[in-house]
């Protein structure tokens, strides 16, 4: 245990006022792997602050089964055999559930435990399209947004406006995983690709990248990068040279710290998001985060919000901890409202497609003043 | 030519801030042939130590630049005094302080990432993001920055191994470190101020990148790497072979991404292929010491 588990048990702690872990009343648990302290780190620890104040209303709302929700808290460092690793330490330890948090891989690592020990197994913010498919485990439920999904819709959003674009990422996997989605994407939607550049990691600059750009002409600009520097890199490069090509980014945008490195140098930028601020659920969220946290709440923490409050929403209509019962009622979950998603959508799971997130629920927005501005298109 | 002469700016910054690496290391290696892997994470360490003075205690950057340099300075001549001066004076193999600093460069960097949080930290450039045109050179004025602090550096370094008594001590424990003993020079201040120096100069060039890349806790690899690259290139002999080479990388790196008609995953290996090409052609670098003083 370490103290952002210490951190979310004392959430819960405060709510029944008494000490969550080592509690002398029975309550419900159940199993969540993070990474603590791997390279995904700094992004679960955002939507463990969902997970964090979903747990605690969940509780103080009487907790399920007429028990408190407790979580039993595993640190997988997002490396997947440690991931498949804690996924077994887990289900020795009686949890009828799993919540993951790590990315993708690590998932599908812990994935082939689940479907061996029977338990079901919720990915409530990985965006692999192949989670649900490449091992055919019926106890694996995924709410996280398809990468398929968010690309659909910026490719909806820039085929009625542009058809001559260049592409940039950096060289890490994930990026050269955009930039491969991107490309398919904007192939099938008929629009030119006149140039793609690579920035590498730990580049001092971007300069002959941004000038090659510059000499392909393009009417905007598909930005897939993913690390950080070299995200900085670009976007400081872009307005160094005076560029104004219309830039369209992944989710990746979406997270506040890009505000913080590049302070007035992302205004007009779109990006793909899972996140629409004007959806009444996303309201309430809102307000409840900024009263427990006071800063503003995005896509991540909703991630979190949403899995815990889902979880609760299983067990109560399983009526028991009986994996198969809860297994049950996963597929069955219809119209579960989340935070995540445009405004209208829901998340809806079968036996038969275990991906929740609905298929019109990306959407594309712009930043304006140094913030996270309004949705300029959804759905496809 | 517009492009060419901004490309010629940007190979002056990244081709600055790789040589400065380079020099942290040959500052090590030539006295006590020592090759220091951990320069990349004391880059690092300057970095953020360049964040705690300039964005957050909000310094001037006349104070925070001679803090980061002299912080890093410290850190590095603490490890020197710590682990390497006691493998030293125990006649260790020659591998044990290169694995000692492997070590070090492990520990350095879980300190900084425990200290500083692994999310990257906004680094601020002492003229903005302005951009600055010298007649038809034109680039971010931190790029003109990297480029002046790069040249005032060498030639201090230069002027330093040239031209003072204390330059000639370090040349002659290069040459015959036993010869250099028995002459009356102090092995172990020496090999504690090159330490110094290195990591001096190695926290200088994490400072200044960090305002173009923001301060992250990984930034340090590709550092070590790039100046390591530059330094075999340029050869180990001389200072300006340091120099030489991170020009030389920077060029060759900049021009395959801007004109080569290669796809840009290609473009990335150029430069290592400079490497192992130099090494076989030249295994002593571009300006080896011996053919220098021929």
């Amino acid at each position: 245990m370490n103290f952002r588990s210490v951190l979310v048990n004392a959430l819960v702690a405060g709510a029944f006022g008494f000490a969550a872990f080592g509690a002398s009343a029975e309550s419900v648990k159940v199993g969540i792997i993070t990474d603590h302290t791997g390279d995904a780190a700094d992004y679960t620890k955002l939507v463990e602050k969902g997970v964090a104040l979903a747990l605690k209303e969940v509780n103080e709302a009487g907790g399920v089964l007429g028990t408190p929700l407790e979580l039993v808290w595993e640190n997988d460092e997002n490396k997947p055999p440690l991931s498949a690793t804690k996924a077994h330490k887990l289900v020795d330890a009686g949890v009828p559930l799993i919540v993951q948090l790590s990315a993708s891989p690590a998932v599908l690592q812990a994935e082939s435990v689940t479907l061996e020990t029977k338990t079901p197994h919720l990915a409530p913010n990985q965006s692999g399209d192949t989670l649900t498919t490449k091992l055919d485990n019926p106890y694996f439920f995924q709410m996280g947004p398809l990468g398929s999904i968010q690309i659909k819709t910026l490719m909806a959003f820039a085929r009625s406006k542009y058809k001559r674009v260049a592409l940039v990422t950096d060289n890490s996997g994930l990026g050269i995983l955009i930039k491969d989605t991107f490309k398919a994407g904007l192939q099938q939607a008929g629009i030119e690709i006149v140039s793609e550049t690579i920035i590498e990691t730990g580049s001092t600059d971007a300069v002959p990248q941004l000038q090659r750009l510059r000499a392909s002409n393009p009417e905007a600009v598909f930005q897939a990068s993913v690390t950080t520097s070299e995200m900085a890199l670009f976007f400081r490069g872009y307005r160094q040279l005076g560029l104004n090509y219309p830039v369209l980014g992944s989710f990746n945008l979406s997270l506040p710290i890009y505000l913080e490195l590049l302070p007035g140098m992302l205004d007009g930028v779109y990006f793909v998001d899972v996140y629409d601020p004007d959806k009444p659920e996303t309201k309430a969220f809102i307000a409840k985060y900024e009263k427990e946290f006071h800063e503003p709440p995005y896509s991540l923490p909703a991630y979190g919000y949403d899995a815990i409050r889902l979880v609760a929403d299983v067990i109560k209509r399983a009526g028991s901890t009986d994996k198969e019962k809860i297994r049950e009622a996963f597929a069955s979950t219809r119209d579960f409202h989340t935070v995540i998603g445009a405004k209208g959508t829901t998340v809806s799971f079968s036996a038969q497609d275990r991906r929740g997130f609905p298929q019109n629920g990306a959407v594309v927005r712009v930043i304006e003043n140094n913030k996270h501005g309004p949705v300029v298109f959804a759905g496809f | 030519m517009r492009d060419f002469c901004e490309l010629i700016v940007s190979v002056g910054e990244g081709g600055g801030i790789y040589a400065l690496a380079a020099l942290a290391y040959l500052l090590v290696l030539r006295p006590t042939g020592i090759v220091n892997f951990a320069i990349g994470e004391l880059a690092t360490l300057g970095a953020f130590v360049g964040v705690a003075a300039l964005a957050w205690a909000k310094l001037p950057y006349m104070v925070g630049l001679p803090l980061v340099v002299f912080t890093v300075g410290l850190i590095s001549l603490l490890t020197e005094r710590l682990t390497v001066h006691r493998l030293i004076a125990r006649n260790a193999p020659v591998l044990s302080p290169v694995l000692v600093l492997l070590a070090m460069l492990t520990i350095y960097r879980q300190a900084g990432a425990s200290i500083f949080g692994t999310a990257n930290l906004f680094s601020p450039p002492p003229f903005g993001f302005s951009r600055i045109a010298i007649g038809p050179f034109a680039g971010a004025s931190q790029s003109f920055l990297i480029i002046a602090v790069t040249a005032v550096v060498f030639a201090a370094a230069w002027l330093f191994f040239e031209r003072t008594i204390w330059g000639k001590a370090f040349e002659a424990i290069a040459i015959d470190r036993f010869a250099a003993a028995l002459m009356g020079i102090n092995l172990s201040v020496a090999i504690m101020l090159s330490f110094a120096a290195g990591g001096a100069v190695a926290g200088l060039a994490g400072l200044l990148q960090s305002p173009l890349t923001s301060a992250s806790y990984l930034m340090g690899f590709p550092i070590a790497i790039k100046g390591f690259t530059a330094l075999m290139i340029g050869g180990v002999g001389r200072v300006e072979g340091a120099l030489v080479g991170a020009l030389l990388l920077s060029l060759t790196e900049k021009l395959v991404l801007r004109y080569a008609p290669i796809p840009a995953s290609y473009a990335l290996a150029v430069p290592f292929l400079l490497l192992i090409l130099f090494l076989i052609l030249k295994p002593r670098g571009l300006l080896a010491a011996g053919e220098v003083r021929e």
